[in-house]
């Protein structure tokens, strides 16, 4: 029987280190006593979900679907027409599961625009139109691209103050908005003009800039968490 | 083995208070607590399995499993006898109720100590305490071939249970009109999270007299006492917290409170509510005084029949409400589960749960070392301490799911530096 000589505090035999500070128990004039274990060494573990494997059943079955659907449309048309735009939106849906293996969720975002992209792109391939893709489709699924690995930074980071995320991703829906007017002018007459996003991203981002400036103050938000709780 | 004499209903509803537990049940997660004896000879295992199939008949509302229905969750009656299990060095991983033979609860022997965990919507600490000690007076009893002399800890096996020991008691003594208050959220302490199996326990054994006499002279009973050294304890963390995040707010310790105290019920389910006690540290330091008079006035007043049956009221009319009623259980699952993960348990920054002396039977008391009491992994608090005594000596049992043990460490340094001496013991993580 020993005391730890930092907390002051007796320890049972089966202790070899203070477990509240740490310190080694020494103890020179005591033989070497084999101390009964208070606990045992067996650890219980609990069930783990195998990611991987559940990803490969998902793929696995989306494959199914496309090679049935691939197999219906030979039978009925003896060509491939529409199961070409199932087996692409099929592939799509495989690079989704990047979702589920992937710990880094930049990289799955990354892999998900390339999959967008590529997506449209077959899609306007297949359909023999190619201009709506290189102007309106392609910068608009990219801008929303941007748009979401921006909040999911924001929103991700440790410490970080929610009414102050939430603003600039407010802020940001206005730029947003500018940003598809001047895309839609551009498709329909070539010329770079602004019209209704004016209207719609004014009031929003002058509602952000009121949220980014109450975020500083701590009392307020105390004060709101306290009002709008569940 | 002990039959089942009397026709106990084959499906029950969950108390009131349990209807929270299997929402926030998750693979990692459930709301469990421990009770362990340590005895003075190493558990015989057929000795103990005998032991349980002889009282179980005793405690019928322990013989049910749960059931997932559209809108709550339901308990249904269950036959046989779950197997005597070894011990783990991390105790309270949420029981896979197959594995388990669908039972909410599971008995483990280690060494000298029998262990039962049982899940939070089965019973609480009184139900719980009750359970382990007529199932250690029966393997006494079969052991040494001691007789009994039953109390109230410790129920006779072969005596019938009354139909209010699986009655909600909270049904019963609602009142009309209750309401919920707003509590502000309270310091939490942090730390490196373990992995989410894992489990550090540390154990301080303290001499009842000693701390007795310390809390007389401080003019408080012994919960007080201990709830106010907390209390200092956590204060002490706080400022040397030098994140913004510490940001003073209030330090709260959440005290469970035995309903059977209040209200004469003897039923073996959940049957108890908590009071909040907690000092503004925003306003300045507390001294060891200070605190004591916060929580020795404000205790009372929080147990007061009053307040405590307003809130017992307002939580069964929440549970009456037609709305709620109607919402299916898969969608009320997911938003009670989320509101707790936002919120949850951050109202305060640890628990003291006490269950107290423990009366035992003259023939019982030469064979049990020592007791223990443990409550799991909490959602949103890194530690709980849990607190019996018996045999003169006063057990501390402290819970963490971080790697540091700096509560501990400061709660025991305060006492020894109290006057009190302490003994420790831990499962060496």
């Amino acid at each position: 029987m020993s005391y730890c000589v930092n907390c002051g505090v007796k320890l049972k035999p089966s202790e070899d280190i203070c477990p509240l500070c740490g310190t080694p128990v020494v103890n020179p004039n005591a033989p070497k006593e084999t101390a009964v274990p208070a606990y045992p060494e067996k650890v219980e573990k609990i069930m783990h979900i195998n990611f991987k494997n559940l990803s490969k059943l998902i793929v696995d079955f989306l494959l199914i679907i496309a090679a049935v659907s691939i197999l219906c449309d030979l039978i009925m048309s003896h060509s491939l027409s529409w199961s070409r735009y199932v087996f692409f939106a099929l592939i799509y849906l495989c690079c989704q599961v990047t979702f589920i293996i992937n710990k880094n969720v930049y990289l799955s975002l990354a892999i998900d625009l390339l999959a967008t992209e590529f997506l449209l792109f077959s899609f306007s391939l297949l359909s023999g139109y190619t201009r709506w893709f290189t102007s309106l489709a392609m910068p608009l699924a990219a801008a929303f691209w941007v748009y979401v690995t921006v909040c999911t930074m924001l929103f991700r980071r440790k410490g970080r103050n929610n009414m102050r995320a939430a603003s600039i991703c407010l802020f940001l829906i206005s730029l947003f908005l500018i940003f598809l007017d001047i895309l839609i002018h551009c498709y329909q007459s070539g010329a770079v003009a602004i019209s209704w996003a004016l209207y719609a991203s004014l009031p929003i981002a002058i509602v952000s800039v009121i949220f980014f400036i109450s975020s500083f103050s701590h009392r307020l938000l105390d004060e709101i968490k306290q009002r709008i709780f569940l | 083995m002990a039959e089942d004499k009397q026709k106990t209903p084959t499906w029950i509803k969950l108390d009131n208070a349990a209807t929270i537990y299997p929402a926030t049940m998750s693979r990692k997660y459930a709301a469990m607590f421990r009770m362990t004896a340590t005895l003075t000879e190493d558990v015989d295992r057929d000795i103990l399995q005998e032991a349980l199939d002889n009282i179980l008949g005793r405690f019928p509302s322990f013989r049910y499993s749960l059931k997932k229905g559209l809108f709550w969750c339901y308990l249904r009656r269950i036959e046989g006898t779950p197997k005597v299990q070894e011990d783990v060095r991390n105790p309270m991983v949420r029981i896979n109720f197959n594995d388990n033979s669908h039972f909410m609860f599971r008995v483990r022997y280690f060494g000298r100590r029998i262990a039962v965990e049982f899940f939070h919507a089965l019973t609480d600490g009184t139900g719980g305490l009750i359970f382990l000690m007529t199932l250690t007076g029966e393997y006494i009893r079969l052991k040494y071939g001691r007789e009994i002399s039953y109390n109230e800890v410790v129920f006779d096996p072969k005596s019938q249970a009354c139909e209010e020991e699986y009655r909600d008691a909270f049904q019963k003594y609602a009142r009309k009109v209750g309401g919920l208050d707003n509590e502000p959220l309270a310091y939490q302490p942090r730390g490196t999270a373990e992995s989410s199996h894992i489990l550090n326990i540390i154990t301080g054994i303290v001499p009842v007299d000693i701390l007795k006499a310390k809390s007389r002279e401080n003019g408080c009973t012994l919960t007080q006492f201990i709830v106010a050294m907390l209390i200092m304890t956590i204060q002490e963390l706080q400022e040397a917290d030098k994140s913004r995040r510490a940001r003073k707010r209030p330090v709260k310790i959440c005290v469970p409170m035995n309903l059977r105290k209040m209200y004469p019920s003897r039923t073996m389910r959940n049957f108890s509510t908590y009071l909040i006690i907690g000092i503004e540290t925003k306003y300045g330091h507390y001294s060891m005084d200070e605190i004591l008079n916060e929580v020795k006035h404000d205790m009372p007043l929080r147990a007061s029949e009053k307040v405590i049956n307003s809130r017992i009221t307002g939580n069964v009319n929440l549970e009456r409400s037609f709305l709620i009623k109607l919402i299916p259980m898969f969608i009320k699952k997911y938003i009670i589960s989320s509101i707790e993960s936002l919120k949850g348990a951050k109202y305060f920054s640890t628990t003291f749960t006490n269950v107290g002396l423990v009366n035992l039977p003259p023939e019982m008391a030469p064979y049990i070392d020592e007791l223990g009491f443990l409550l799991g992994r909490q959602r949103a608090n890194v530690n709980s301490c849990g607190c019996i005594s018996c045999n003169g000596k006063v057990f501390f049992t402290f819970t963490r799911k971080i790697k540091e043990p700096e509560i501990e460490r400061l709660f025991f340094r305060n006492l020894v530096e109290a006057g009190i001496p302490v003994e420790i013991e831990s499962n060496n993580n």
